[in-house]
């Protein structure tokens, strides 16, 4: 016995110098550190060059460390915002200017570090974009610029002229789009579209398109958005125009991914796509693909690359008659704010190092960006695609620059994707990413008139929560006070039991530190306005902006009470019958099966979810596959083609209704429960119960929440099914039930193991007795089983729905909770207004709403569900 | 409620619907289809984590298994630099092999969070099972009732303290908050409950210590529920994924779950599946084989956990 105590302390030490080890930040103490953060550069040359950069600095700097992260670019913004937000920031990074960090005053201003000359030598339109109310706060590296991207092989095929110089106007483009898009095979679909893009938040590919008839984001000094203007509603219009009307564009536009889904299409061998809106670094990419191709690199042979001729051309000419280029914006390093002089210099060395050396300059050409620097010259060489870019670059629109431009951009461009996918005309759609981003300026303008003239108290975090923490503190004592004093004798009790206190202290420490007050302090910041510097008590704005939030009520809550409604009695469902027939098998095929389906269970949601984003994936996705494959087998045979399409085409009115049917019966069931709980009803009565007022709801909930929503989504899933290609995450109609259909499929292993361990706890009395009054196997199933293993149902209806009430990182992995808000549950809604916006305050409120869900729901499935039959 | 009981599953129903040969087959059937439909990711991630990315972008896919390879390995072993070599591996420099610290940090954090589970859990459940203190019955459900509080909740003050207590971007801040568990408190207070109380009173009358019950007598003897606790706990742990990624900044103390969702998208303009899947692979199999030796335990977790006594 000692042994094993010696043992577990053993371990204990073990681990806990481990962790100070773990804990402990590296780095010699006398050292300099400089910490540099960057996205990923092109892997074997620009990156490689950098972690040169880096040394040789530290041999010139012999008392400097650099430490280099390398953010990602789907998180890696984020990541920075936290770290903003939090004042944890680091001393360089690449790409990180936002005016809305220079509004939290974390950059340094630059422009005494920058000569004259080296100003002299950049591009004026480059440095523009580097600075904010005059003043520059970034090194700028490079530009970009969108093009686009010529596919001059399906040119050819066709007979089609590519555009002279790369000039067209909007009329020739969709002329030539018209006759690129075409049969190849002739078996009645469309092998071949003519333009490929996509709309999502944060990429802009198509945005020249939306400015060529004149239209702009925001008006000249930044304090209306226009985007409801007529000259940009014809913009959207004629990317909605090339979809529905000419039906030239990769369709499902609204949900794909410019830079992912449409340029994988673009490469693919099949040829699906004539042109596509990309970024210059296109230009650049194929080009070392063909060589790759020339020079027999093992992986052009490995992947059977064909050769791609293309050619870079402007954005089709609209109303205004010019040229009109958009762009991503200028690549660049900012510094943090130093404190220290010393280190401050040296950031401003290794910056400009990175920045602006004619090395620098020149590693444009691994990633086909544009130098900034005028002296540099043509890296280029004589190459017809890059006088293309320059001269696109000459009429370039920079981003509009607002410290809450991210949002904004969010904002608009959901409702953009919303109008590309039917959801809504586009004026309304407009119309309503107007009236939110207007919300937004004027909040932004109130906020920033209402910081500045603020002059009540301020709270700190630390000072919210120190006294939080005193408060508690306090409560416990007078708690613990009252309950001692209430014993007939305190002292005795505390002697004989303080034991059994300090057995349960760390427990309870660890609860009222890091559950108890995260809560309380959750329940304040609902009521505040949230800042790093000191949040002020504002009542209850917060709660008034979750009720006038649109995203939050006509997405968010739908969403998550749809997926639950489906989700939870389907699992539970399942789980029954599984475990049902699983239940009279030998016990050694019992364990095999308990095992087998709790196994996928075990692997982390997120790898789960990764999984199965694969499977889903529009082109590659093994389902996509697989129907494909199945369709085109089955196409030459009518009479096979003929029924499987029609059978498609009734099967989703079956489905949803069953799916509602099924619903409204539990329901009622538990409306029942509730009436006959207090009152026995006489059995005709009982019969009555679903004629009632509240069976009306009931009946409104199972049609609005289940039969409506399911259907829209199951008529285009089964009509593409018949097509032979789903758009399974990118359509908005099919993405929330393709979701669930993932969590279908996998057999729900906990409810299984937890009901066959119930019927097994069933007193085969029970089932002998009804045996011999003549009772069938379905009948006690039914009066026998059911009722005795309500227990276990009423324990995973809980959990199940408490569980899928906060679905979150699934849905974060597969979609994003995209296209436009199709997939957002409550959650994500939460998580992005807390870690994407920064609006603590919003996102506890939006918090506290789904606690009160949470509790509701629990205690009234509890208090009618719970079983009073003991056995 | 005792778990022994789990073990003989059904055999009352077992007796009475004896099926006949010909539905047994078709019931077996039925099982194993759902069972492999549900086993279809998983053999998607092995199959796509040792396929040649050319491979998977053919249509079908070429699924020759001449074809497999280690590739996508060798390349997530290299990340984040070009070419995997031991003399680079480091962890603060993150040359290459980063996904070997992942693999650490995670394997530290889950089994540091398994030890004191352990320890804290049975400590409370102990408390809770066999001692009757004033206060008891409602410190317990009020510990069981904080089970209904969202984690999303607590997700923006939690984050906001660790800031504030200097913790962000350090191990504590994973390791604090979730050093006792109320469903571990509740397995331990189930189990402990369902024990005789003879030997703590012979051993209380003999003069040991309660601190010396507990180390000497109770813990001993929980020790088959406290393996499944540690594999329960082990296993939420290790797929943590929201919390970590929060709450940890730099790269080097990322943990599986967190590293796998940055590689989501390494370069700019490609998603590489393959070099995610070998990812997955790499976070999944120790899960896998954990659970492979040790499903009775998992099993009997669930029902213990799962049903009131």
């Amino acid at each position: 016995m000692k042994r094993i105590v010696f043992l577990a302390l053993l371990i204990l030490s073990l681990l806990i110098t481990l962790l100070a080890v773990g804990c402990k930040k590296a780095g010699k103490k006398d050292k300099i550190i400089l910490e540099v953060w960057d996205f990923p550069r092109p892997k074997d040359t620009t990156a490689l060059w950098q972690q040169e950069v880096f040394k040789n600095f530290e041999k010139k700097h012999p008392n400097v460390k650099v430490e280099y992260s390398m953010l990602s670019w789907a998180r890696g913004g984020q990541k920075l915002d936290v770290s903003v937000a939090s004042g944890t920031y680091p001393d360089i990074c690449g790409s990180a200017m936002k005016p809305s960090y220079v509004l939290q005053d974390v950059l340094e201003p630059l422009d005494e570090y920058i000569t004259p000359e080296e100003k002299a030598d950049l591009n004026p339109q480059a440095l523009k974009a580097c600075q904010f109310e005059n003043k520059t706060y970034a090194f700028p590296w490079y530009s970009t610029i969108y093009l686009t991207i010529l596919n001059m092989d399906v040119f050819k095929e066709r007979g089609v002229a590519p555009p002279k110089d790369g000039i067209w106007t909007w009329d020739e483009f969709v002329e030539k789009m018209k006759k690129l898009t075409f049969d190849r095979d002739g078996n009645g679909t469309i092998d071949c579209y003519g333009i490929g893009f996509g709309i999502q938040p944060g990429t802009g590919e198509a945005w020249g398109v939306l400015y060529s008839d004149g239209g702009r984001f925001y008006n000249d000094d930044l304090t209306r958005c226009v985007v409801d203007s007529p000259e940009f509603t014809s913009g959207v219009q004629k990317l909605y125009d090339l979809e529905f009307k000419h039906k030239v564009a990769l369709p499902n536009a609204g949900g794909l991914n410019p830079s992912g889904d449409v340029w994988n299409s673009f490469l693919s061998k099949e040829r699906p796509l004539a042109a596509t809106f990309q970024g210059e670094w296109a230009v650049i990419s194929l080009k070392k693909r063909n060589e790759k191709i020339r020079n027999k690199d093992p992986e052009a042979v490995k992947g059977d690359w064909k050769p791609l001729n293309f050619m870079a051309a402007m954005t089709p000419i609209g109303k205004t008659g010019e040229i009109v280029t958009a762009s991503p914006g200028v690549g660049n390093f900012v510094i943090f704010r130093q404190s220290d002089p010393v280190k401050r210099k040296l950031c401003i060395e290794l910056a400009k190092e990175l920045a602006w050396s004619d090395q620098a300059q020149r590693m444009n050409y691994n990633s086909g960006t544009i130098p900034v620097r005028k002296s540099i010259g043509n890296i280029y060489g004589d190459d017809i695609d890059f006088k293309t870019i320059s001269r696109a670059f000459e009429n370039v629109i920079m981003p509009p620059f607002h410290p809450e431009g991210g949002k904004m951009d969010e904002l608009v461009q959901r409702q953009i994707q919303e109008a590309m996918v039917n959801q809504k005309t586009i004026p309304v759609a407009m119309k309503q990413a107007v009236k939110s981003v207007d919300d937004v300026l004027s909040q932004y303008h109130l906020e920033r008139e209402a910081q500045t003239r603020y002059t009540g108290p301020r709270f700190t975090p630390r000072e919210t929560m120190a006294a939080i923490s005193v408060c508690i503190l306090l409560l416990m004592i007078l708690v613990c006070a009252v309950m001692l004093l209430r014993q007939p004798q305190p002292m005795k009790v505390l002697k004989k039991h303080y034991w059994s206190y300090l057995f349960i202290a760390p427990s309870l420490m660890v609860f009222t530190v890091f559950l108890l007050m995260p809560v309380v302090y959750s329940l304040m910041l609902a009521f505040q306005k949230f800042s790093v510097q000191g949040s002020s008590f504002i009542g209850l704005a917060n709660f008034r902006k979750v009720a006038g939030d649109g995203i939050f009520f006509d997405y968010a809550i739908p969403n998550t009470l749809f997926y639950t409604l489906i989700m939870v009695p389907e699992g539970i469902l399942v789980s029954l019958i599984l475990a049902s027939i699983i239940a009279p098998l030998s016990n050694r095929s019992q364990t095999f099966f308990r095992s087998a389906y709790y196994l996928p269970g075990v692997i982390s949601g997120i790898i789960i979810a990764m999984i199965w984003k694969w499977i889903f994936d529009p082109s590659f996705g093994l389902f996509n596959q697989l129907l494909n494959a199945m369709v085109n087998k089955m196409r030459p045979y009518p009479y096979i083609y003929g029924p499987f399409s029609g059978f498609l085409a009734v099967l989703p009115y079956f489905i949803s209704l069953a799916a509602a049917v099924g619903v409204w019966f539990l329901l009622m069931n538990f409306f029942k429960e509730i009436l006959t709980r207090y009152k026995p009803l006489p059995r005709m009565k009982d019969y009555l119960v679903f004629l009632s007022l509240p069976a009306l709801g009931v009946l409104w909930v199972a049609i609005k929440g289940v039969y409506i929503p399911l259907s829209l989504s199951l008529i285009p899933m089964c009509h593409q099914i018949a097509g032979g290609k789903v758009g399974w995450l990118t359509d908005p109609n099919i993405a929330l039930v393709s979701i669930m259909l993932s969590g279908m499929l996998m057999a729900p292993g906990g409810g299984v193991i937890l009901y066959l361990a119930a019927m097994g706890r069933v007193p085969k009395e029970l089932h002998e007795c009804a045996m011999l009054d003549g009772a069938g196997p379905i009948r006690r199933w039914w009066h026998i089983t059911v009722p005795l293993i309500r227990p276990t149902t009423l324990y995973l209806l809980v959990m199940g729905t408490i569980g899928s009430f906060q679905i979150f990182e699934k849905i974060l992995i597969m979609t994003n909770g995209g296209p436009g808000y199709a997939t957002t549950p409550l959650v994500m809604s939460i998580y992005r207004r807390g870690f994407e916006f920064f609006e603590f305050g919003v996102a506890s409120a939006q918090a506290l709403v789904l606690f009160a869900m949470v509790v509701i729901v629990s205690v009234l499935q509890f208090r009618f569900l719970k079983s009073d039959v003991e056995y | 409620m005792a778990y022994e009981e789990d073990d003989g599953l059904s055999k009352g129903e077992k007796v009475l619907t004896k099926q006949s040969a010909a539905m047994v087959l078709p019931t077996y059937i039925f099982l194993i289809s759902w069972g492999l439909l549900s086993f279809v990711p998983v053999l998607w991630m092995f199959l796509t984590a040792f396929l040649p990315k050319e491979a998977l972008q053919k249509m079908p896919p070429d699924l020759n298994l001449t074809l497999l390879t280690y590739e996508n390995f060798k390349q997530l072993l290299a990340f984040p630099g070009k070419e995997f070599s031991f003399s680079k591996l480091s962890w603060y420099g993150s040359e290459t092999g980063v996904i070997i610290w992942w693999f650490l940090n995670s394997f530290f954090l889950a089994s540091v969070n398994t030890c004191f589970n352990l320890f804290f859990d049975s400590l409370a459940g102990y408390a809770f099972a066999k001692r009757d203190f004033p206060g008891r019955t409602f410190l317990f459900w009020t510990l069981i009732c904080t089970m209904m509080v969202p984690g999303q909740v607590v997700l923006v003050p939690l984050f906001l303290m660790m800031i504030n207590l200097g913790l962000y971007d350090s191990f504590l801040a994973i390791i604090l908050p979730s050093i006792a568990g109320v469903f571990g408190i509740f397995l331990m207070k189930q189990y402990i409950q369902s024990m005789p109380s003879g030997l703590e009173e012979a051993a209380r009358i003999d003069g040991c210590s309660e601190f010396g019950i507990f180390i000497k007598i109770i813990l001993p003897l929980c020790k088959p529920v406290l393996a499944v606790l540690g594999i329960f706990v082990f296993v939420g742990n290790w797929n943590n994924f929201l919390w970590p990624m929060i709450v940890l900044k730099s790269q080097n103390h990322y943990t599986l779950q967190v590293g796998l969702s940055i590689l989501q998208q390494l370069q700019e303009h490609e998603v590489h599946y393959g070099i995610q899947m070998a990812g997955a692979v790499v976070a999944a199999a120790p899960i896998l084989a954990v659970f492979l030796f040790l499903q009775k335990y998992f099993i009997k977790g669930l029902t213990i956990g799962g049903v009131k006594g």
